[in-house]
């Protein structure tokens, strides 16, 4: 019978290391649990330690439910950046802006926080050099051309809220730019869906280094 | 009196070969993570590359969590122990010595049934930390302790789909139902040991899986996974799907492998008529399991694939409801796969507490089989808000009577404590609790099954409060009591009567105050899922919570001193209780043979009125090979 033990089988004690067992699942713990609650705190101190390097050149920034990946970057001022943001998701459509301080909107339960006040797009030209499944791509007050297409989705008048170009799931963009002169700490976030992909953690950080 | 007892014989002690293999659990998680690389990397780079070439994809972790799982499960000692045989191999089967024997694959219905009580326990203290957490976010009505409200609806998901399908299914059923099933009805195995030592190892991959969710994303849905929320929420939900479909799948495995164990391994003179009422109530639970635990995993399965293909299933008009009438389908009788073992406990233990026989033992079994049947009736007492009132009508009239059986096991338990002189300790104290708080929660569930009242009060804490008492009430006491009950038989050792009565009366008092509040809060208008609420509600669920930390203490304080009793506890006499059950005959603990002579049994294990022996060791009986 299959689940009869077969008797010819012999069963020996062999030993195994008590210090290798504890060893081994107490770190696999520490490192689940730091993964679990102590990833930003973690990432916080590897970068004081270790510094980041400035990024140039093409870069990814993938967005998913409800995080971006990366959520901290650094920049510097006049490096040329080609930066293809691209939506992972496959049910929400996704945003990117970059901005300080918040517009708001008084509701009755709560204040809610509806885009940056400060487009850090402003006056900068960018160039959209490939660009796939957008929905719609606000330029607010940038200076923007395009190496594709972009009708009808690019929407250059103004009225219709900050830089933010905003993907279908699985979408993605191309943005090409040099990093204007406005170095200091800049946040990226996403406010689509009433806002709440903000509240749900969508959100991101550069450090723009001066030149 | 039965004073019957056997000794194992004192065989020669195996020598120990000091040469070292690597501890199975740390090969498991090796051969886990292999198992995982592999796979992962050849979906998301080979098979199914997504742009941007991110490692991780929603079908690479699906697969790539398969294979960690059968890599585990291999690694543990599944390979030696059922793969290899299944091929005709006959390798050398490893053992090691002592407390290590918990911490790899084995085929002996004792270790596996402490397995799954340790499994059980870690889960039980993971989603109990995730309680703790849900009580000390509760204590201000703003977001204060968590970031996110997304972190606060998966540490409550967390929280219900660990204690449901890890502890309230697993540990009576998988746990207690191994360990003390075979003995019960004088059997050396179970019926299928190479599939009970597999199913156990799923059990701590399901809680690891479930526990680290949040790192795919945070996921909203609960223990429900409604749809089509869980279609539209982040990846974390895809660990919702596995892990369940891990610790359903172990569940599934305990139930075939115990009700055989019943049907097919009984030893001689063990008849229907005369099965421990534990063993009828495993048996009850196995065969709602097996009807219903297949029925959500494909329901699961299917939302699974809805997301990764994707599928337009329970998006549709109306679909969102199909979702829920699978799910509740199942998710009633879950219910009573939770209680009706503590049902059983309460009768097994309270004659020999009073030292009565078994008042009306077939209205007990009649209870538990009726109960068994009625829950597949009730499912849709969880949907009123989505019914038509004609609709509603059948569902609350099975309802209220499926508090008939239910009733049953109290008139049973009742009549046996009737004009009996019971023990008064930690045990029968802890029974008497959980037939306590379960007629809390029985009366307040009479109450939901109305639809007026089911209406006003559903979703708030009303309910919470309401299957909390059910299920810590009736389940985690009887879970407790049952522990200290089979403490002597498990560990050799006795607990400590005063320490445990006063653990006993903390955790009745905390829970009491706790989950009470729930009822007022529900009825104040206290929403469940929700984080931030009217601040009128702050200080009450404030002074809640410093109950809920107490009652987390209480627990932790049995765990301490169970442990501590089973280490260093004064050592125990082989029948402490003069039970005449099966299971008080073997040693203490029961050596790997637990009967090296196969017992016959002569009567009802319940005749407390006689002092005639239930079990004979036939003189004539002839030896037992240990793995026959």
């Amino acid at each position: 019978m299959a689940n009869e033990e077969p008797q010819e089988k012999k069963k020996v004690e062999v030993d195994w290391s008590r210090r290798q067992f504890l060893i081994g699942t107490g770190a696999l713990t520490v490192v689940g649990l730091g993964a679990m609650f102590l990833n930003e705190p973690v990432a916080a101190a590897v970068r004081s330690v270790f510094g980041q390097q400035p990024e140039s050149g093409p870069i990814t920034v993938l967005q998913g439910d409800y995080f971006y990946i990366p959520n901290y970057m650094t920049w510097r001022v006049g490096d040329q950046i080609s930066m293809t943001i691209h939506n992972t998701s496959t049910t929400h459509f996704h945003e990117m802006q970059i901005g300080r301080g918040f517009n708001t909107m008084p509701t009755a339960l709560q204040t809610i926080r509806t885009q940056f006040a400060e487009d850090f797009w402003k006056g900068v030209p960018v160039t959209i050099t490939a660009a796939q499944g957008i929905d719609n791509f606000v330029t607010n007050e940038a200076k923007i051309s395009s190496d594709v297409h972009p009708t009808p989705w690019l929407l250059t008048q103004p009225g219709n809220g900050g830089f933010s170009p905003t993907m279908k799931p699985g979408g993605q963009i191309t943005l090409s730019f040099t990093v204007p002169n406005k170095p200091g700490i800049w946040h990226y976030a996403c406010f689509v869906q009433g806002y709440m992909h903000w509240l749900a953690g969508m959100r991101g950080t550069i450090n723009i280094l001066p030149a | 009196m039965s004073t019957l007892e056997l000794r194992p014989d004192i065989s020669p002690v195996p020598q120990v070969v000091k040469s070292k293999r690597m501890p199975p659990v740390i090969r498991g998680i090796l051969w886990s993570a292999i198992g995982f690389l592999v796979i992962n990397t050849l979906i998301s780079y080979v098979l199914d590359p997504r742009y941007g070439h991110p490692f991780i994809t929603q079908v690479s972790i699906t697969f790539g969590w398969f294979a960690a799982m059968v890599g585990w499960v291999l690694g543990v000692g599944a390979w030696e122990g059922a793969v290899l045989p299944a091929f005709g191999h006959h390798g050398t089967l490893y053992t090691a010595p002592g407390w290590k024997r918990f911490f790899e694959y084995s085929t002996e219905h004792k270790v596996i049934g402490l397995q799954y009580i340790g499994s059980s326990a870690g889960g039980f203290f993971i989603a109990g930390l995730a309680a703790m957490l849900m009580r000390l976010e509760l204590m201000n009505n703003s977001m204060w302790l968590f970031n996110y409200p997304q972190q606060y609806l998966t540490t409550v998901g967390i929280h219900g789909t660990i204690m449901m399908f890890s502890v309230g299914t697993v540990a009576l059923v998988g746990g207690l139902g191994n360990y003390l099933v075979p003995l019960m009805i004088g059997s050396n195995t179970s019926a299928f040991p190479r599939m009970s030592g597999i199913s156990v190892l799923l059990v701590p991959f399901g809680i690891v899986t479930v526990a680290l969710s949040p790192l795919l994303g945070y996921w909203s849905t609960g223990w429900r996974g409604y749809e089509p929320l869980a279609s539209q929420d982040p990846s974390g939900i895809l660990f919702y799907y596995l892990g369940v479909f891990a610790l359903t799948l172990s569940s599934l495995l305990v139930s075939i492998n115990l009700t055989a164990t019943v049907i097919f391994k009984r030893a001689p003179g063990m008849t229907w008529g005369r099965l421990p009422m534990f063993a009828w109530g495993i048996t009850t639970v196995s065969l709602l399991n097996i009807i219903w635990l297949p029925e959500i995993q494909l329901t699961f399965v299917m939302s699974l694939v809805n997301r990764l293909v994707p599928l337009p299933l329970f998006t549709a008009t109306g679909s969102p409801l199909t979702y829920m009438e699978l799910f509740w389908l199942f998710g009633h009788p879950e219910v009573y796969i939770v209680v009706v073992p503590a049902l059983a406990l309460w009768q097994e233990i309270i004659p020999v507490m009073t030292r009565k026989p078994l008042f009306a033992r077939q209205w007990g079994v009649i209870g538990l089989i009726f109960v068994m049947m009625l829950s597949g009736f009730v499912w849709a007492h969880h949907m009123f808000t989505n019914m038509r009132n004609v609709e509603m009508m059948p569902f609350s009239f099975f309802t209220e009577m499926i508090s008939i059986p239910t009733g049953f096991a109290y008139l049973v338990a009742l009549g046996t404590l009737w004009r009996g002189r019971l023990k008064f300790n930690t045990v029968s104290l802890l029974v008497l609790m959980s037939m306590f708080n379960f007629l809390i929660g029985g009366m307040t569930g009479v109450f939901l099954a109305d639809p007026i009242i089911n209406l006003q009060a559903h979703d708030t804490f009303f309910v919470v409060g309401h299957f909390h008492y059910t299920i810590i009430g009736g389940m985690v006491f009887s879970w407790l009591a049952a522990m200290y009950y089979w403490l002597p038989k498990m560990s050799g050792r006795m607990y400590n009567e005063r320490l445990g009565k006063i653990g006993a009366i903390w955790i009745f008092l905390a829970f009491n105050l706790t989950f009470s509040q729930f009822f007022l809060l529900g009825l104040h208008g206290m929403n469940r899922w929700v984080s931030v609420y009217p601040s009128y509600l702050q200080p009450m669920n404030f002074e809640t919570s410093i109950f809920a930390f107490l009652l987390g203490l209480g627990f932790l304080f049995h765990l301490v001193h169970i442990w501590w009793a089973w280490r260093a506890g004064q050592k125990a006499e082989g029948n402490p209780w003069e039970s005449k059950s099966v299971e008080w005959i073997t040693a203490s603990p029961p050596a790997e043979e637990s009967f090296p002579v196969i017992p016959r049994i002569v009567s009802s294990t319940y005749t407390y009125d006689n002092d005639e022996p239930a079990v004979i060791i036939p003189s004539d009986g002839k030896r037992v090979a240990t793995t026959s």
